[in-house]
């Protein structure tokens, strides 16, 4: 982009030790409208991939469990998927449902946390508390049913390290009614907000062409009606056993990014309540020895809460991987803000950066900058300022 | 400006009127459920030092030292809970069971880690020639109790197994030259076969 004299850069990263994929951006502003987004990834690189070749097989699922902490069970399942895709093994009925049951409920908590943080970059902090508050009982469950609040170190290769005791069931069911009760209260809430949805609307559209150039996955891609889901489309764990529906919309404004989140919460209780029908009362394995890993080649992959999680691993038959190379969902999400910023207004940043769901923290370091003077305009408190702004503006006028 | 609908209303009625969501913690004590993943303990009497939790520990938060020397050989097993990450393996994998166990001990945080350490202590046996260590004495006798007679194919576990019961071979308490491996050679009955076998090694006493 030719910076011409009217051209004021904002440049947002890239550093920041809380996020998992630090990236940069730079935001080119005519005024209020910005012309252009650059961003860059591949800073603090961590060498996952290199220091999984060091571990052995059964090691690696807590190695990759720490890639991320919110959807920290997606990339083991991801992974365990790979590992069984290389033997050709299949696992224990029970072994699938429990998988099936901690996949979900990290979907509840992850897409929880998205709302409440949208909530509070809008200034509506009454959504970021109700939405905390409500994802506290799961992590409360996660900590009854595997000893953690994240973390869950569940996955193994050939089923999983821990059974979920019958006797639990019953306080299980209780609480995730109760979650129900308040996620549909939630989303209620939300939805029917004429001033989130004036403030959402329209806003940071991606069209169903920009998805399928930038090859988005998940809830991005299925806010803007293209209708991928890995559960589906290619069917592991107990995904294939259950009743449930993908959830797509049309639009691909930020607004139907929360509305295709907030609904898969409801669809992931209703898989979880099955998945819990079908293993309540009966005893069964839990998962297979794997003594040996055979030379090969596996994928695997598993629908995260940000969408589709990758693995490859290759295997020469000793005792680690020979390579195994990891794609996480915001790989291929955050390219996105290429389309869907240009256009918008600087104040409507903030939340279309985080309509996206990367690990929002990094942006802690938005400043923007005039090109001529070199000097300092907005920070990323300025940015998440005229979001508020805006948002009282519209409270006001509706 | 809008209403707020019943819904919401509801909501922060019962907010206003509820208990903080926080805990009262550190003025009440936390219990943390029973499968809580907390700090890992060693038990002396479970553990047998047979290092399998140092080798499984995916982040390397055991540390195993074998000080050989001279005269008291040690194995000391340290479980740092600053690198833990707390997935059990530890405990899923030790060999008796008992040696390791994951607590519901959660404030980890120190000043000074020799606080949080858990560790244990064991007595090597050695080689009597190099010195090379070949197990801690507790896991020697642990396998032979385990693997019954077959332990008496293995001199290692034999000499350990002499050294419990104290039994005295013929030479240690009479001073009478041992049988040695050359002797099979000779005209000799099939039990002192078999004890030229065994304390072959001996004979450089
Ligand atoms: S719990 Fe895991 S990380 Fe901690 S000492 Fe045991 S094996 Fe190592
Ligand atoms: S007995 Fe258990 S705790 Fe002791 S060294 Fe062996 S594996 Fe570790």
């Amino acid at each position: 982009m030719k910076n011409n004299k009217k051209t004021v850069i904002v440049p947002i990263g890239p550093y920041h030790p809380l996020l998992e994929e630090p990236e940069f951006f730079a935001l080119y502003c005519d005024g209020e409208k910005i012309v252009d987004v650059e961003w860059q990834a591949g800073y603090n690189h961590r060498g996952i991939e290199k220091l999984s070749e060091s571990k052995h097989w059964d090691q690696v699922t807590f190695l990759v469990e720490r890639i991320c902490g919110i959807c920290s069970t997606s990339h083991p399942f991801a992974y365990c998927n790979t590992i069984e895709n290389l033997i050709g093994m299949t696992i224990p009925e029970r072994a699938k449902y429990i998988r099936s049951i901690i996949g979900e409920l990290e979907r509840i908590h992850s897409h929880l946390l998205w709302m409440g943080l949208a909530g509070h970059f809008l200034g509506y902090n009454t959504v970021f508390m109700w939405a905390w508050k409500y994802r506290e009982p799961v992590l409360d469950l996660f900590e009854i049913i595997s000893g953690n609040r994240n973390h869950y170190a569940m996955f193994k290769i050939g089923g999983v390290r821990r059974n979920i005791e019958n006797e639990d069931i019953p306080k299980i069911r209780k609480m995730l009614a109760e979650i129900k009760g308040q996620l549909e209260m939630l989303i209620g809430a939300v939805l029917d907000d004429p001033v989130l949805t004036a403030r959402l609307k329209n806003v940071g559209v991606l069209t169903k062409q920009d998805i399928k150039n930038f090859g988005s996955v998940g809830p991005v891609a299925r806010a803007s009606g293209v209708d991928v889901d890995v559960r589906r489309d290619e069917p592991y764990a107990a995904y294939p056993l259950v009743e449930w529906s993908v959830i797509t919309a049309k639009n691909g404004d930020v607004l139907d990014k929360a509305v295709v989140r907030l609904s898969e919460c409801l669809e992931a209780v209703k898989i979880i309540t099955q998945c819990l029908d079908a293993i309540e009362g009966k005893a069964g394995e839990i998962g297979e020895e794997v003594r040996r890993v055979p030379e090969g080649e596996g994928i695997g992959r598993h629908e995260a809460p940000r969408g589709e999680c990758f693995h490859y691993i290759r295997s020469d038959g000793a005792n680690s991987p020979v390579r195994h190379k990891i794609r996480a969902p915001s790989y291929t999400n955050v390219p996105t803000f290429k389309a869907s910023c240009i256009g918008q207004t600087i104040s409507d940043v903030a939340i279309i950066l985080a309509g996206v769901d990367p690990c929002y923290c990094c942006t802690e370091r938005v400043a923007v900058y005039d090109a001529g003077k070199k000097k300092k305009l907005y920070d990323f408190q300025h940015l998440v300022e005229l979001s508020k702004q805006k948002t009282e503006r519209i409270r006001k006028e509706i | 400006m809008k209403k707020p609908k019943i819904r919401e209303l509801k909501e922060a009625v019962k907010g206003i009127f509820s208990r903080p969501y926080t805990t009262k913690f550190p003025y009440q004590p936390h219990t943390p459920p029973p499968r809580y993943r907390g700090k890992p303990e060693y038990y002396e009497e479970g553990c047998v030092g047979c290092g399998a939790c140092f080798q499984v520990c995916s982040a390397n938060a055991i540390d195993m030292i074998d000080n050989t020397e001279k005269g008291n050989p040690i194995r000391t097993l340290i479980q740092h809970p600053s690198k833990c990450i707390f997935c059990r393996e530890c405990e899923r994998n030790c060999i008796t069971g008992e040696g390791i166990k994951l607590t519901q001990r959660f404030d980890i945080a120190y000043v000074d880690e020799e606080d949080v350490l858990s560790s244990v202590k064991h007595k090597l046996i050695t080689c009597l020639y190099c010195g090379t260590v070949i197990g801690t004495e507790k896991h020697l006798r642990w396998v032979l109790k385990r693997i019954g007679n077959l332990g008496f194919a293995q001199p290692v576990l034999l000499s350990q197994l002499m050294e419990e019961l104290q039994v005295k071979t013929e030479y240690e308490e009479k001073g009478v030259p041992p049988i040695q491996r050359t002797d099979m050679l000779k005209v000799v009955c099939p039990k002192c076969r078999r004890i030229a076998f065994i304390s072959d090694e001996k004979k450089e006493k």
